[in-house]
C-alpha cells in the first residue's frame, strides 16, 4: 500500500503533495533537481499528464523517475489523450515500476493547449476512469480479463470547488468516491467562501470519512502570474480585487506569497481538509518559507518517524 | 427495420435534443439534456473547467451542458432525478448510429464493463477482492436481458449513487463495514 495512503489513514498531520513542473528537456538531471526542490517537504509528487493540453515528457516516464529518486509519485492520468486501452496500459505499466498511486482527471480540453488541432479522445470520463482503476485493483481489466496479482492501487481524483455548478460539485465528488477515489486533490480556489461551503457539505454528507481532501495552492511570482492563470487556466477564476491588491502592493512578489499563505492557512483550518497540494511557479526559497509559516515540518513532522520508512519524513523542513 | 429505425429516431431526437445517435440514450437521467453534446462528451457531470458565468470551457458562448441538465432535472419525476448522480458506464462505441430504442428493448444499452460488475470499488480491504457480493454501478439494470449479465436481481445497488446526506450508510452491507473501517482514514 502506498505511503500516502498510510499517512492519510493515520491522520497525524497535514499531508502535503506537490506538482512536479513539466519536463521538456534536460532529462533526468532536470527531474532530479526539481524533485530535490520538493523532497524535503512533501509526501508525494504528481507526475502530470500533458498539463493544460501541452505535450511534455510522459506521465508514466516521469512518475518512474520520481520513484527512482526515492519519492512517492502520484501518477496523473488524464482522459483527453488516450482511449480506455491505453489508460489501463499506462496504469499497469506504471504499477510494474511500483507507481501505484493514481490520480484520475478528465483533463483540460485540447483547445486549452498549443495544439488545438488534436483529436480529443475522452473515451472515458474521470469517474469512469476511477471505477476502471478500482476494477484493476480488484484484479480485472474492464473486459473482465484477470490481472493476477492485482496492482495494489491507491486511487484518487480531483474536483473543483470554485466553479459552477457549486451544489453539484460535492455530489460529483461523491460519485468519484463511490467509484473508488480515496483522495481528491481540489483545484486551486481563490474564493475562500466557496471552498468553505464545499468542505462543509462534504463533511455533512460523509464524503470526508472515506476520501481525503487535499487543497491545492499555487506559489506565483506576482500579479502577472496570477493574471496568466486567471486568463489561461480553465477552471481558475481570481477575483479582480485580489489581482489589484497584488498589483498595487509595494512588493508584488511578497504580496503574491501572502495570498498563497493565506489560502493555505485557511484551507488547513477547515475541518475536512487533510492537507495541501502545492504547485510552485517560483521555485525559490518560498516553499520552505511556506512550511515554516504554516508551522509544518517542525515538530509535527516528527510524528512521521513512527511510520515505515518515508524518505519525505525528515524533519528538516523549514530549516 | 434495423436500418429504418435509426433514421426515424434521429429524425425525432435530432431537432429536439441535438441527438448524436450514441445508441445508448440516458436522457431521462440527465435532465433530458444530451451529455453527448458536451464537447468532452462527459456522461458523469461537469468537468472542472466551467466558466464563472456558467459557460463551457471549450465554447464559452455555450452554457455548460451539465448546468442545463441540472436545472432541467428538477422538473423531472423523482425516479429519474435520483439517477442523476449515478455512475453511468462508458459509451459502447459499437453502438454509434444504432437505435437506442432497440438497444433499450434488448437491454444492450445497459451492458456495463465486466470488471464493473464483478469487483467492488473498495480498495486495500477485504471487500476489494473480486467479490461474491455483486456490485453493479447503476441500479436500473434490467437483469434478465443483459448480455454479459452476472447481475442478480435483488443485489442491491452497489455504487450508492452519490449518497444523499441521509443514506450515506445505507445501501450495501459490504459498504457499511468498509465505511466504518475507513472512518478514521481522514479523521
Amino acid at each position: 500500500m502506498s505511503q500516502l495512503a498510510e499517512l492519510l489513514r493515520s491522520g497525524h498531520r497535514p499531508v502535503v503533495t506537490a506538482e512536479l513542473p513539466v519536463i521538456d528537456g534536460g532529462g533526468m538531471a532536470t527531474v532530479r533537481s526539481q524533485v530535490a526542490h520538493f523532497a524535503p517537504y512533501v509526501d508525494g509528487i504528481n507526475a502530470t499528464d500533458n498539463t493544460a493540453a501541452h505535450a511534455h515528457a510522459s506521465n508514466v516516464a516521469v512518475a518512474i523517475a520520481i520513484r527512482q529518486l526515492g519519492v512517492e509519485p502520484i501518477l496523473q492520468v488524464v482522459c483527453r489523450d488516450k482511449n480506455r486501452l491505453a489508460l489501463q496500459a499506462d496504469i499497469m505499466g506504471a504499477a510494474m515500476h511500483d507507481v501505484t498511486t493514481v490520480c484520475c482527471l478528465t483533463g483540460d480540453d485540447v483547445t486549452a493547449g498549443d495544439e488545438p488541432e488534436s483529436r480529443r479522445v475522452f473515451d472515458l470520463d474521470a469517474p469512469q476512469l476511477v471505477r476502471t482503476a478500482a476494477g484493476m485493483a480488484a484484479g480485472q481489466y474492464m473486459s473482465g480479463r484477470v490481472i493476477d496479482p492485482a496492482p495494489d492501487l491507491f486511487i484518487g481524483a480531483v474536483e473543483n470547488p470554485a466553479v459552477p455548478p457549486f451544489e453539484q460539485r460535492v455530489r460529483r465528488a461523491q460519485t468519484k468516491a463511490a467509484a473508488g477515489a480515496r483522495f481528491l486533490q481540489l483545484q486551486i480556489c481563490y474564493h475562500p467562501e466557496r471552498l468553505e461551503a464545499f468542505t462543509q457539505l462534504a463533511q455533512r454528507v460523509g464524503l470526508t470519512r472515506k476520501t481525503a481532501l487535499l487543497q491545492s495552492v499555487c506559489l506565483t511570482r506576482g500579479a502577472r502570474g496570477l493574471r496568466f492563470m486567471n486568463r489561461e487556466v480553465p477552471g481558475i477564476h481570481i477575483p479582480e480585487e485580489t489581482l489589484e491588491w497584488v498589483d498595487n502592493a509595494a512588493d508584488p512578489a511578497e504580496a503574491a506569497y501572502q495570498v498563497t499563505l493565506g489560502q493555505a492557512r485557511h484551507a488547513l483550518s477547515l475541518p475536512g481538509i487533510s492537507g495541501l497540494h502545492i504547485a510552485d511557479f517560483r521555485m525559490d526559497d518560498s516553499l520552505g518559507r511556506l512550511f515554516t509559516d504554516l508551522g509544518l515540518g517542525g515538530q509535527e513532522m516528527q510524528d512521521v518517524e513512527e511510520l515505515p520508512a518515508n524518505p519525505m519524513s525528515s524533519p528538516t523542513a523549514g530549516s | 427495420m434495423s436500418t429504418l429505425l435509426p433514421l426515424v429516431e434521429h429524425a425525432v431526437k435530432k431537432p429536439i435534443w441535438d441527438c448524436r445517435m450514441c445508441g445508448q440514450c440516458v436522457l431521462h437521467s440527465t435532465g433530458m439534456t444530451c451529455p453527448m453534446t458536451c464537447p468532452k462528451q462527459l456522461r458523469n457531470g461537469p468537468c472542472g473547467g466551467v466558466r464563472e458565468d456558467g459557460g463551457c470551457e471549450v465554447n464559452p458562448e455555450m452554457r455548460c451542458v451539465w448546468l442545463k441538465a441540472q436545472g432541467r432535472a428538477e422538473w423531472l419525476p423523482r425516479a429519474w432525478r435520483e439517477e442523476f448522480d449515478e455512475l453511468r458506464p462508458p459509451v459502447d462505441n459499437q453502438l454509434w448510429g444504432t437505435s437506442s430504442w432497440t438497444n433499450l428493448v434488448t437491454g444492450r444499452d445497459k451492458v456495463t464493463p465486466v470488471s464493473w460488475q464483478e469487483t467492488t470499488p473498495e480498495i486495500g480491504d477485504e471487500a476489494g477482492k473480486p467479490a461474491d457480493t455483486q456490485q453493479v454501478p447503476g441500479e436500473d439494470v434490467p437483469v434478465a436481458t443483459c448480455q454479459h449479465s452476472h447481475h442478480q436481481s435483488g443485489s442491491s445497488s452497489a455504487l450508492p449513487a452519490a449518497a444523499r446526506p441521509a443514506d450515506e450508510e445505507s445501501p450495501r452491507e459490504v459498504q457499511t463495514t468498509v465505511v466504518g473501517a475507513e472512518a478514521e482514514v481522514v479523521a
